[in-house]
């Protein structure tokens, strides 16, 4: 082989390479990124989420089942307590629905790699932590009603508390929150990894 | 032939000087790098976790050494004895089309692997990725055999007009 047809070979070789080398790169992104990114969710055939498959049409991870969450455990004994020391408030969920409802679009952004926007609606943190004498700065204890897991028992940073995009959400994309997003009400905050993000609520405390 | 054009013998040349310092800064970083997993290896695992990250290596040979290798060896002597017939390019346009193929092989696997685990993942995958591996196969199949005629078509024209 003369040297020229040698360096032609070499040049289709390499440019062969880094087609199929950005080719497959370019496939891949095209093809997974739908579960985050809702334009490209109709070919979204790689990922393992797809946009609105779920109750209230959001994907879930951990089950009721798998929290061990029983129906009598949110029936209409389930109460939320707020504290801060000594000061307490106790809420029924008809009262948590008659306190004064804002709406905010955040997403669930999930550790496992999915990340999908939700319209939610329920109450300022910061108005129920306010209602205990909670100050400026201060952290919180957020307890779920499982019964085990390894975030049953989390805490907040006074940046979250006191970002009014924050709430204790009763409702999700226009429906109550299915039991399977943390029914009867669920912690819902701006850039939040999905995990702490805390269903089925029972109790929020004031740390410091 | 002048002096100038002679290669002289124990004296690299700058296109081998800037190999060689590539060379030595490749195998450098490496080392440096395999010392510090080596010290983050133990300082943060659990020696009771050795045994697995073995088993996970010797996985990893296994499935590298004979099935891996072998597969891209048979394709590249494949190709090599093709590439007397057929144009380099048609076989950069199926290389390309493996390599693409075998990439969502790669995601898609441990998906469908992780799914006899129905207990623990029903939630988290919730699809049948079986079906959509097959899917992207076929589109891969389609879009190089399109792309393989599209070269011909190409070429064809082009030696029409070479002949007008």
């Amino acid at each position: 082989m003369s040297e020229p047809d040698r360096n032609k070979k070499a040049r289709a070789s390499r440019r062969g390479f880094l087609v199929a080398i950005f080719g497959s790169l370019a496939g891949v992104v095209a093809f997974w990124s739908g579960q985050s990114f809702a334009p490209l969710d109709a070919i979204n055939l790689i990922a393992p989420r797809k946009q609105g498959d779920g109750p209230n049409e959001l994907p879930i991870n951990r089950t009721s089942e798998q929290a061990r969450i029983t129906a009598d455990m949110v029936d209409e004994n389930w109460r939320l307590i707020v504290k801060r020391g000594t000061r307490i408030r106790t809420y029924t969920y008809a009262e948590l629905l008659a306190l004064p409802q804002q709406v905010v679009q955040l997403p669930i952004a999930c550790v496992n790699g999915w990340s999908q926007t939700a319209t939610w609606k329920g109450i300022r943190l910061s108005t129920l932590m306010d209602a205990v004498g909670r100050e400026k700065g201060e952290a919180i204890m957020l307890t779920s009603l499982e019964v085990k897991g390894n975030y049953r028992v989390t805490t907040m940073g006074s940046e979250f508390v006191d970002n009014d995009l924050t709430l204790v959400a009763l409702h999700l994309n226009g429906k109550v929150l299915d039991i399977e997003h943390g029914y009867p009400a669920r912690m819902i905050a701006p850039a939040r990894p999905g995990v702490l993000q805390t269903k089925w609520l029972s109790r929020l405390e004031v740390t410091t | 032939m002048s002096a100038e054009l002679v290669p002289r013998v124990g004296k690299l040349g700058p296109h081998s000087r800037a190999i060689r310092r590539w060379r030595v800064g490749l195998i450098v970083g490496g080392a440096a790098i395999l010392l510090l997993s080596a010290v983050i290896l133990l300082t943060t695992v659990k020696p009771t976790r050795y045994i697995g990250i073995v088993e996970w290596f010797a996985a990893a040979i296994i499935v590298h050494d004979a099935i891996i290798a072998p597969f891209v060896f048979a394709v590249g002597l494949a190709m090599r004895k093709a590439g007397h017939r057929i144009p380099l390019a048609v076989l950069a346009i199926i290389q390309a089309g493996l390599v693409i193929g075998a990439m969502f092989t790669i995601v898609l696997v441990p998906e469908i692997l992780a799914q006899r685990y129905a207990h623990l993942f029903e939630t988290l995958l919730p699809f049948d990725y079986l079906r959509n591996l097959g899917v992207l196969w076929v589109g891969t199949l389609v879009v190089t055999g399109v792309a393989v005629v599209g070269y011909y078509v190409w070429r064809g024209l082009g030696a029409r007009r070479r002949a007008v």
